[in-house]
């Protein structure tokens, strides 16, 4: 058995299953699109550019 | 004492202290021997450059002729990109002298990892106590920096990665402008947010080195083709004293942690007697952190789609980190571009609080580093999303600032009651450097907070 040393995790047995992490991952993408298309953008007065630095 | 004489010095240095923060990736020694021999003959031909002979080390992220780079990713880890990034080629024409590839987060973090755990080299050890975090994804650039083992270093910060490991280990960290340094040479996690930066031990000596590594190259189209050049004496006094500092209270009040308050209430105080022009301002309230993660989600995913649908995948270290950046394949193209179109928004809100302030201060960081077993979201520490209070004041700033590519200098402001650094940042408006870098370099010569040392 691989000896448990500090630098592992504490909650990694219970948190860090593949499938509920790639669920929470999905989730976190859903999430911020949702945020992302509550904002409303005017395109009458719309730049003709999504990005200058 | 001669450059090679100081190569050797700090090349030692790393190979005994820097591994104890796991911070080296790759010690340069020979490269830093054949540099240094180079600096030395210019020396004694009285060549007077700030930077000739001087040792630094490179974030693992830009690739350096005849030394491995690994980003900090086991599937990386016999890489060599035999070419040296345009940053470092620079420094290189500078006379400054390379000893070594720092570690950091595997691929800058762009899935979002939960451990600092995250990287080829093992999570990065604080020099002020090496149970905590240096912070990332520039860990090791910032803890060799603190702990003394290289004078100055390379970060690169697409939404914090300058910013946090500088709060946390004590450092000046230098996040440019988009577009003032090349980007030539370095690993690509966001075409759109990446910026390679200074991390040294002042406003100064970052300055310097911002000198060396900013201004045009053909071989990256965002370059602005614009240099970077301190502010002389005189124009910095008279900048200085009627400068004009937007801050918003709530920043320490609500967000601080326990051990942080303190100090960064007395960093705040400090700063405030020295530039009293104080005005409220606060960002638009905006989706920054959804805004920022879909942008080096979306495009991060696409830059490693090969090695995430690729056999090697499994490699990478953070479980989290591998889930997301899976996830952010499949960020539509509705929303990248929802994210995009709205940075307008973010640069029209600096640009309104530009109109009643010069700069925007706030805490670099508003806790302290969090220990090397701690996950990242319990609870969550990540720049790019700040918990969410009734009054978010400016601490979105990391986000904002890096979605609207305005520059931001960190500066250390003291102790928290744990004896871990905290410290400050500035934001101005594009290429606003100088200012910057010469209030930071005024707070320094009125304060020691910099003059700090961890114990050996």
């Amino acid at each position: 058995m691989k000896e448990k040393t500090k630098d592992a995790p504490a909650t990694a047995a219970t948190n860090d299953e593949p499938e509920k992490l790639a669920t929470q991952a999905r989730e976190a993408v859903e999430k911020n699109a949702a945020e992302l298309r509550k904002q409303r953008v005017p395109i009458a007065a719309e730049p003709p550019t999504v990005f200058r630095p | 004492m001669s450059a090679v004489e100081l190569a050797d010095e700090f090349c030692d240095l790393l190979e005994r202290e820097g591994t104890r923060y796991n911070a080296v990736a790759t010690l340069t020694r020979d490269r830093a021997r054949r540099e240094a021999t180079r600096a030395d003959a210019a020396l004694k031909a009285r060549d007077a450059r700030p930077l000739l002979g001087i040792p630094y080390g490179a974030k693992d992220l830009l690739a350096a002729k005849g030394a491995p780079t690994t980003w900090g990713a086991p599937p990386y880890r016999d890489q060599v990109i035999d070419a040296d990034a345009t940053a470092i080629a620079k420094l290189g024409r500078s006379g400054a002298v390379l000893a070594a590839k720092l570690a950091m987060v595997e691929l800058a973090g762009g899935g979002g990892y939960r451990y600092p755990s995250a990287s080829l080299q093992g999570p990065g050890r604080n020099p002020w106590n090496v149970e905590h975090w240096s912070g990332g994804s520039s860990s090791g650039s910032a803890a060799a920096v603190a702990g003394g083992v290289v004078p100055f270093a390379l970060g690169s910060e697409t939404s914090g990665s300058i910013g946090t490991p500088s709060a946390y280990c004590g450092v000046t960290g230098v996040r440019p402008t988009y577009g003032l340094v090349s980007r030539h040479g370095a690993m690509a996690l966001s075409w759109t947010l990446d910026k390679i930066g200074p991390m040294a031990r002042t406003a100064d000596d970052a300055s310097l080195v911002l000198e060396a590594i900013a201004g045009p190259d053909a071989n990256d189209a965002t370059s602005s083709g614009k240099r970077f050049r301190p502010l002389d004496a005189r124009s910095a006094r008279s900048a200085l004293r009627r400068v004009r500092i937007a801050f918003a209270e709530e920043d320490v009040a609500d967000h601080a942690s326990p051990e942080a308050r303190r100090a960064l209430e007395k960093g705040i105080a400090e700063f405030r007697r020295l530039f009293p022009g104080f005005v409220r301002a606060t960002l638009p309230e905006l989706p920054y952190g959804p805004m920022v993660g879909t942008v080096y989600g979306a495009e991060g995913s696409t830059i490693f789609a090969e090695l995430i649908e690729g056999d090697r995948f499994e490699e990478l270290v953070d479980a989290r980190q591998k889930a997301g950046l899976r996830a952010n394949l499949d960020i539509l193209a509705r929303d990248y571009l929802q994210a995009m179109r709205l940075r307008q928004k973010v640069i029209d809100g600096f640009r309104q609080i530009f109109t009643q302030a010069d700069v925007i201060l706030s805490v670099g960081r508003a806790i302290t580093s969090t220990p090397i077993a701690q996950a990242l979201d319990s609870p969550p520490t990540t720049a790019s999303n700040p918990p969410q209070t009734k009054r978010p004041g400016n601490l979105a700033l990391i986000p904002a600032g890096n979605l609207a590519g305005v520059p931001a200098i960190f500066f250390p402001c003291g102790f928290g009651t744990n004896g871990l650094p905290v410290g400050l940042q500035l934001v101005g408006p594009a290429f606003s450097e100088p200012l910057l870098l010469a209030l930071a370099s005024a707070y320094q010569r009125e304060t020691d907070h910099h003059t700090k040392r961890p114990k050996a």
